[in-house]
């Protein structure tokens, strides 16, 4: 794996997180409506700074899918958070692998990146876990 | 009434899912030595003879989050029996953390707080996830980092699990 091998990964995921938090942050709501909402600018700003790091290394970062995935049952809040939860801890693999391939203020970012989307998945529900990885 | 238990966790994409699965995939060791070189920290810990690597200071570090677990643990009767067991849960997790940094380090137990409740264990979880970015920073070797990452979030995330046991 590359720097821009990494730094891709994390553009692609934080497309993903970016198009489900669109999704299901629009079916949730109060608090979890604007805690929703704070958290498509923050993958909206994270994916944007990835892009500028994968540009500065020469390389191409990739374009985002039109649509992903996602379960039949997100319009139910429950599913809702889920699926935010799921694309938050799914991040920060990809953050600590663009940690190991980075150094100084970039590799900073990453990690720091690493432990919000780990905090994000708890806060919307998920488990903590020793070493915050997707569910199988 | 319950919800669909989404056995399957939604798949966002084939990439995605394939990229987030590769995690403890194959570590790039030539691109990280060859990306940048100049900016690689160069780990001195002020001019101790004896300087202690990273592993023994963080694995130091976790064995006194452990410690702490424990004293809180221990001053919850017995019928909060739900709570003892997450705060058992989340201390197991730092066992993990200290196995990954190949255990030693002596827990500076003078450090422990004299009333160690729910609220000290998240503030030295706060610390303890910026301490491990520090570290994650410093680290010369990319696993090591990689490692402190996945740390760091991990402790990152047990505030907002503190915050339900409060």
């Amino acid at each position: 794996m590359t720097p821009t091998e990494a730094w891709s990964a994390v553009v692609a995921g934080e497309d993903a997180a970016i198009y489900a938090y669109s999704v299901a942050g629009g079916r949730v709501s109060g608090g979890d409506r604007r805690r929703a909402l704070s958290g498509l600018e923050a993958h909206r700003r994270r994916r944007s700074r990835a892009a500028a790091i994968v540009t500065a290394a020469g390389g191409t970062p990739p374009a985002g899918s039109p649509a992903y995935e996602l379960p039949d049952n997100v319009d139910r809040a429950r599913a809702a958070r889920r699926v935010m939860a799921d694309v938050d801890v799914a991040l920060v693999p990809l953050y600590a692998d663009a940690a190991a391939m980075s150094t100084a203020e970039d590799r900073r970012w990453a990690a720091r990146c690493a432990a919000d989307s780990a905090t994000s998945a708890v806060a919307w529900g998920q488990e903590p876990q020793a070493f915050p990885t997707p569910r199988t | 009434m319950s919800a669909t238990p989404l056995s399957s966790a939604p798949r966002l994409t084939r990439r995605q899912g394939l990229a987030a699965l590769g995690l403890i995939g194959p570590v790039g060791l030539l691109a990280a030595c060859s990306s940048d070189d100049e900016a690689t920290p160069t780990a001195t810990i002020g001019t101790d003879p004896e300087p202690v690597s990273p592993d023994a200071t963080v694995a130091a570090e976790e064995a006194l989050l452990i410690a702490h677990y424990d004293a809180v643990i221990e001053t919850l009767p017995e019928a909060q029996s739900d709570t003892r067991d997450a705060l058992a849960a989340l201390r197991d997790q730092h066992v993990a953390h200290r196995e990954a940094l190949g255990g030693g380090g002596e827990p500076l137990l003078d450090d422990l707080p004299e009333s160690p409740t729910i609220a000290t264990l998240s503030a030295a979880e706060k610390a303890a996830s910026k301490s491990r970015i520090r570290s994650c920073v410093d680290a010369s070797d990319p696993d090591l980092a990689r490692t402190l990452a996945f740390i760091a979030a991990s402790e990152a995330s047990h505030v907002p699990a503190l915050k339900d046991l409060a």
